[in-house]
């Protein structure tokens, strides 16, 4: 009887092995990768020549960071001045200020707003050449140091200086501009770091514009973890 | 007492990490044991020391366990991983529902250890021996889509240890302590390993065990790596200090099942979650 019992014990035991194997299926874990959406004019001016026309763009960013088209209302704040219809085309009809806005057609809130002038000439609003920013770490990993992120001619360049310093500690640190400081999943990966302490250079594809990200990160690419990021600003 | 000692034997053997004691089985004897261990982490120590979250990540282990005594001073020890699964979460996004990046899983043999141990003081009231293991890098160190699945090192390594036992009755218990300590020469660039142990447990009327262990892991840091591998089981740099806590029960003579629970007090580069571990043994 106790040598069928001991029996039943071993069974039971080696079933539980089983039913534990067969429990460790993947699971899911849930990032929390909300920001807050927002549409930009991709081609701003801040003078338009009275009776000239102007296509304006703008591009639209969802909760997550990720372009998007969608639709949208243009409107002028002083049509006096400058009128704009649907497909953001404005033209100056006299001199004066007026304010463009572009709004998401869903959601009037999610708007950008632009001061324009019309006057004599028509004044592009170019995008700077370089960008400064201080990459910070923001986990336990070391991680900093100031960067540059400058237009080469041929395209960007990530610029990291004399007092940068990362860990040597990951199996795989990379870095990316993305418009979402929590993930990668809509980012442009510029490529793995492989100086990890004083100023070097990593060139970017010539198709990214400089305003194109909002930040830099810096993740654990193999484990998904994020390292430290920095924001782009000009 | 002598079967009280042999059941510290069957007790002291975990399926991951083996500390041991001073005892050897004596010619003819020894015991098997099978378990089941795991891990599943959502944090890790950092090469910083602190805890930083990470995608899940688990691995089980299936591990057939033996001790033979050739002689009466000298065993051979086999630790082999049958079966060792690996796997990462699946990523969503809390915000689309969007999958960020896919689950991912590896099943393969774990590392095995083939191991001898010689006892240079047997039958006194303090016992010493010490083992020399050959790890078998039969798991997978580069399992997943990005090889960060890991069922092993990848690496053959030599660990030497030496283990120091006493035991002394209390009452109708009996008492037991061991000190351990070894050195692990790993290959492939990895950095080579001091390791330290502690232990103490009880034995209450030949049945129930319960064993507290003390454990230490202190690298070299002579890696050949640019960047670490890892902050896994199988990473070059890890460092740890942890407690693990076992209870056994003797069902019959021969037989017996036990459990422990461990974790890291402090560590780096190394899972922060704790691990389980439950097991069957047999006497043979």
């Amino acid at each position: 009887m106790s040598i069928l019992k001991i029996q039943l014990s071993m069974k039971k035991l080696i079933l539980l092995f089983f039913v534990i194997t067969l429990c460790n299926c993947v699971g899911e874990d849930i990032y929390d990768d909300f920001v807050e959406q927002r549409i930009i004019v991709s081609n701003p001016i801040s003078d338009l020549k009275v009776g000239d026309t102007y296509q304006f763009g703008f591009s639209y960013f969802n909760n997550v960071g990720k372009k998007e088209d969608v639709n949208v209302n243009w409107m002028s704040s002083n049509t006096s001045v400058i009128t704009i219809d649907n497909q953001g085309l404005a033209t100056a009809v006299a001199e004066g200020t007026t304010k463009i806005t572009v709004s998401l057609t869903q959601d009037e809130n999610i708007k950008y707003e632009l001061s324009v002038n019309s006057g004599s000439e028509t004044v592009m609003m170019e995008d700077p050449t370089e960008i400064v920013g201080v990459i910070k770490s923001t986990s336990s990993y070391q991680l900093e140091g100031d960067f540059t992120l400058a237009d080469a001619g041929h395209g960007l360049e990530l610029r990291l200086a004399s007092n940068f310093k990362a860990t040597t500690a990951l199996p795989g640190l990379y870095v990316y501009l993305s418009n979402n400081p929590t993930s990668i999943s809509n980012a442009y990966e510029i490529g793995a770091v492989t100086v990890f302490s004083g100023a070097n250079t990593m060139s970017i594809d010539a198709s990214i514009g400089i305003m194109d990200y909002t930040y830099l990160l810096y993740f654990c690419k193999p484990y998904n973890v994020k390292v430290g990021h920095g924001k782009i600003s000009n | 007492m002598k079967q009280a000692l042999v059941i510290i034997l069957f007790l002291t053997t975990t399926s991951y990490v083996h500390a041991g004691g001073g005892w050897v089985n004596g010619k003819g004897k020894g015991f098997f044991k099978l378990s089941e261990w795991w891990v599943v982490a959502d944090a890790h120590y950092t090469d910083t020391g602190e805890i930083d979250p990470n995608v899940t990540i688990g691995l089980f282990n299936t591990t057939l366990y033996g001790e033979y005594g050739l002689s009466d001073k000298f065993d051979v020890i086999l630790n082999f991983p049958v079966f060792s699964r690996s796997y990462s979460n699946l990523i969503r996004s809390k915000t689309t529902g969007d999958v960020i990046a896919p689950g991912q899983s590896v099943n393969s043999l774990g590392d095995a250890e083939l191991g001898m141990k010689y006892g240079w003081i047997r039958n006194k009231a303090v016992v010493v021996s010490s083992t020399i293991y050959f790890g078998l890098p039969l798991g997978n160190d580069m399992g997943g889509d990005n090889g960060t699945l890991q069922t092993g090192d990848g690496e053959f390594n030599q660990r030497i240890s030496l283990d120091i036992s006493t035991s002394a009755p209390v009452g109708n218990v009996n008492t037991f302590y061991s000190v351990n300590l070894g050195l692990n020469n790993r290959t492939r660039g990895f950095s080579d390993e001091f390791r330290y142990g502690l232990e103490t447990g009880l034995i209450v009327d030949k049945k129930v065990i319960g064993i507290f262990r003390l454990q230490g892991l202190k690298s070299f840091k002579n890696s050949s790596f640019t960047e670490t591998n890892g902050a896994t089981l199988f990473a070059s740099d890890t460092e740890y200090l942890s407690y693990t806590f076992e209870l056994g029960y003797e069902i019959k003579e021969r037989y017996g099942i036990s459990a422990n629970m461990g974790k890291a007090f402090s560590g780096n580069l190394i899972f922060a979650n704790p691990s389980y571990s439950i097991g069957v043994h047999v006497k043979i």
